[in-house]
């Protein structure tokens, strides 16, 4: 006789599977992840969109007003330009005729140039645009090179000089993980695959919990339990959607792959030629088994949970009250992924790698950011094992007693009390 | 004790607030329709929960197939029809039946013939590929029936199984659970219902608030509680009015202890020890005639209120 959380097991996948959200899902996750990717590679490769068109108020001198437009208009040869200039004289006090173009949407936005920039090394843009990083960025850097082209011909340099004081220096990034990742790559990746940990790990959580409360509502529990233990039961239910969850993670691995090696004649319907001759950094097994790792670590932990709650809850509504608390942990953890990206190596980054409710999608993350000692892998896999130990051994204590309930709520002493009763 | 299905033996099951169980003991034979029969909530799903190892009794001690506790061994002889029913709604007949009888054990190959069997017994073959939520609330309590008997339990549990069928059905599940007990199985089953045990049970055990008021077959509970109230109805011809006639009136002379008109006659009740022989006699000596004279069997539902009558009766003594 097979067991009876193999049996169970088995039910949860074939069934799992066969949903029409599971199907609905599968194929339209790498549709549009696929389709994101394209449009931002379009995005890039063909460059976006109009120029700036920014008015400059030069309160200045007329010599540095005339440098600032003609490093802003500049371009590599055979581009257009960024940004257009139109130098308009007046008074950065009187903004209001300013602001009324910009208004109008005549113009983007208008520089001032105030008269001690030289000295100050100040100016300032009011304009529509002023929230796009990129855009904001190039005009920052381009001010700069044309005060620096002023100050360096008041020190007396040619233009030849000043041009290969500022000449251009390429910093390459390459990740020191193996996987020949570049730097931004590397980041890209980290983020990718947290927030598909993020995501994978809730959705199979909150999923386990809703196939409780199925059978607790549709009342097909009460001849279950008759044949199965309770253990059993929530055992084989985690096992079946968690493969369920890993079938799934495989069919998207596995499109993504896809998408990446006909990356060149897909993009070429976009219009975007010789996208086969973008490296893309490697993906070995190490990572993969890393992301499955933990994926199955961290599913296992807040499933378990899921399923308590689903036990001690009568309608999804109730449940889906209840989850929050838990569900936060996980969003904590997505809310982390800053602190992650920003100093991957640092004590705090390392320390949230190790907490077992955040190192799931944290300690992935940080995989691909930068190497990370075997020490602090083994001490999260450890803490996470230990925990998941914990936390299904409560979750199945209240489920025992939770599945058979079907009147009031029960209150935080009295699930503590059934976890103490065994 | 040989040939015992199911045996309790001091069983008791309290839960937070209050009893649900005292002090149970019964014994079920095999080969029988066995009734569990009470008031709601007298504690009858506590038992069948117990018997089932849902949940295990505090006290007491409960033995299937003369040897076996509840739980893993069990598992397979039985066969259990919960009063709260219901199947997996997104799934098919034939894979909601398969994934229930592989749970009781069986193996998968064995199992779809079986189900075809039953569910063309039931008229329901036309629905085996269709979702269970697809089907009406009788064809699904149908379809939860065929879940309990698939595996050939040797013990069918049901849990007031003829609440929601309509009488067609109603007629087609008796017809199955005395075929059932006709081929050897054993079959206990709990309802409120009493008319329904008295149409088919060979043993009852009747239990109210927790205890168990009295049980053994029910043929010999009838007829004791048939001497135990001595109990006539008599109908005379001519004409008559509302009064009693003198010789059915309460006295020694006449041995009625008790007479109220009912429907063209009267129901008396003799007193103690008094046999119905000689009211009989008097009743012909006098010259009347006699159209019926029956000794009115009790309905289970009379024993049972009378039951409860003195027990509380007795405890209000006692206390």
């Amino acid at each position: 006789m097979a067991s009876a959380w193999s049996i169970v097991a088995r039910r949860e996948y074939a069934e799992g599977v066969r949903s029409r959200w599971f199907v609905i899902s599968t194929v339209l996750g790498p549709l549009l992840m696929g389709s994101l990717v394209a449009l931002s590679v379009v995005l890039e490769l063909r460059g976006s969109g109009k120029p700036v068109r920014v008015l400059l108020v030069d309160e200045a001198s007329p010599d540095v007003g005339a440098l600032v437009q003609a490093t802003l208009q500049e371009s590599p040869p055979g581009e257009p330009s960024r940004f257009l200039v139109e130098p308009v004289a007046g008074d950065a006090a009187e903004t209001a005729a300013l602001d009324a173009r910009v208004a109008s949407g005549e113009v983007d936005g208008y520089l001032v140039l105030p008269a001690d920039i030289i000295a100050s090394g100040h100016a300032s843009y009011v304009g529509t645009d002023a929230s796009s990083q990129v855009d904001m960025g190039r005009m920052a850097s381009r001010v700069e090179k044309a005060v620096i082209r002023f100050r360096a011909q008041t020190l007396g340099l040619k233009p030849d000089e000043t041009r290969s004081l500022l000449a251009h220096v390429d910093l390459e990034t390459r990740q020191a993980n193996g996987n020949n990742a570049s730097g931004s790559a590397a980041f890209g990746m980290a983020y990718g695959a947290a927030i598909l940990l993020y995501m994978t790990i809730l959705l199979y959580g909150i999923s386990v919990m809703r196939s409780v409360i199925q059978e607790k509502t549709s009342r097909v529990l009460e001849v279950i339990v008759a044949c199965a233990s309770p253990w059993n039961l929530m055992v084989g239910k985690l096992i079946g959607v968690g493969a369920v969850g890993l079938t799934q993670m495989g069919c998207w691995l596995g499109a993504a792959g896809l998408l990446a090696s006909f990356r060149g004649p897909l993009l070429a319907r976009f219009g975007v030629h010789g996208a086969e001759h973008i490296a893309l950094p490697s993906v070995g097994a190490g990572p993969v088994a890393i992301v499955a790792l933990y994926f199955l670590g961290g599913y296992a932990l807040y499933a378990a949970v899921y399923a308590a709650v689903g036990a001690v809850n009568n309608s999804e509504r109730d449940a889906q009250q209840a989850q929050m608390p838990i569900t936060f942990l996980l969003v904590g953890a997505f809310l982390c992924f800053p602190v992650i990206t920003a100093a991957p190596r640092d004590t705090a980054a390392v320390a949230l790698s190790l907490v077992p409710f955040f190192s799931p999608v944290l300690m992935p993350m940080r995989t691909f950011l930068t190497p990370v000692p075997l020490w602090q892998l083994a001490t999260s896999i450890a803490l996470l094992a230990g925990s998941i130990v914990g936390t299904t051994w409560a979750a199945a204590r209240i489920y025992r007693v939770g599945i058979l309930m079907y009147g009031k709520k029960p209150t935080l002493g009295e699930l503590v009390r059934w976890i103490r009763a065994g | 004790m040989t040939g015992s299905i199911v045996e309790l033996a001091g069983v008791t099951k309290r839960y937070a607030g209050h009893v649900a169980v005292q002090d149970l003991s019964l014994r079920v034979p095999q080969g029988v329709i066995y009734g569990l029969l009470g008031p709601n909530g007298a504690g009858k799903t506590t038992t069948i929960r117990m018997i089932n190892d849902i949940v295990k009794p505090d006290d007491g001690r409960i033995l299937l197939f003369g040897s076996t506790p509840p739980g893993r061994e069990a598992l397979r002889r039985i066969g259990y029809l919960p009063e709260e029913r219901g199947l997996y709604p997104k799934m098919t007949v034939r894979r909601v039946l398969v994934f229930l009888a592989e749970l009781r054990g069986m193996k998968a190959a064995d199992i779809v013939p079986r189900v075809e069997r039953w569910l063309d017994r039931f008229e329901l073959s036309a629905w085996i590929d269709r979702k269970v939520e697809s089907l009406s609330k009788g064809m699904q309590q149908k379809v939860q029936f065929v879940a309990a008997v698939l595996h050939e339990p040797d013990l069918l549990v049901l849990d007031e199984p003829f609440s929601g069928l309509d009488p067609i059905n109603a007629d087609l599940l008796r017809e199955i659970v005395r075929e059932q007990r006709d081929s050897g199985k054993t079959i206990l089953f709990s309802t409120h219902l009493m008319e329904h045990a008295e149409q088919m049970c060979d043993d009852v055990c009747i239990i109210a608030r927790s205890r168990k008021v009295l049980d053994g077959h029910l043929r010999d509970i009838k007829r004791e509680a048939q001497e135990a109230r001595n109990r006539v109805v008599v109908e005379l011809g001519g004409a008559r009015g509302a009064e009693v006639p003198v010789p059915l009136r309460p006295g020694t002379d006449t041995g009625v202890a008790d007479a109220r008109p009912m429907g063209s006659g009267y129901e008396l009740t003799l007193s103690p020890g008094v046999p119905t022989a000689a009211l009989l006699r008097r009743l012909l000596d006098a010259g009347e005639e006699v159209i019926r004279f029956e000794r009115a069997a009790p309905t289970l539902h009379e024993i049972f209120v009378d039951k409860v009558r003195a027990d509380d009766r007795d405890a209000a003594e006692g206390g």
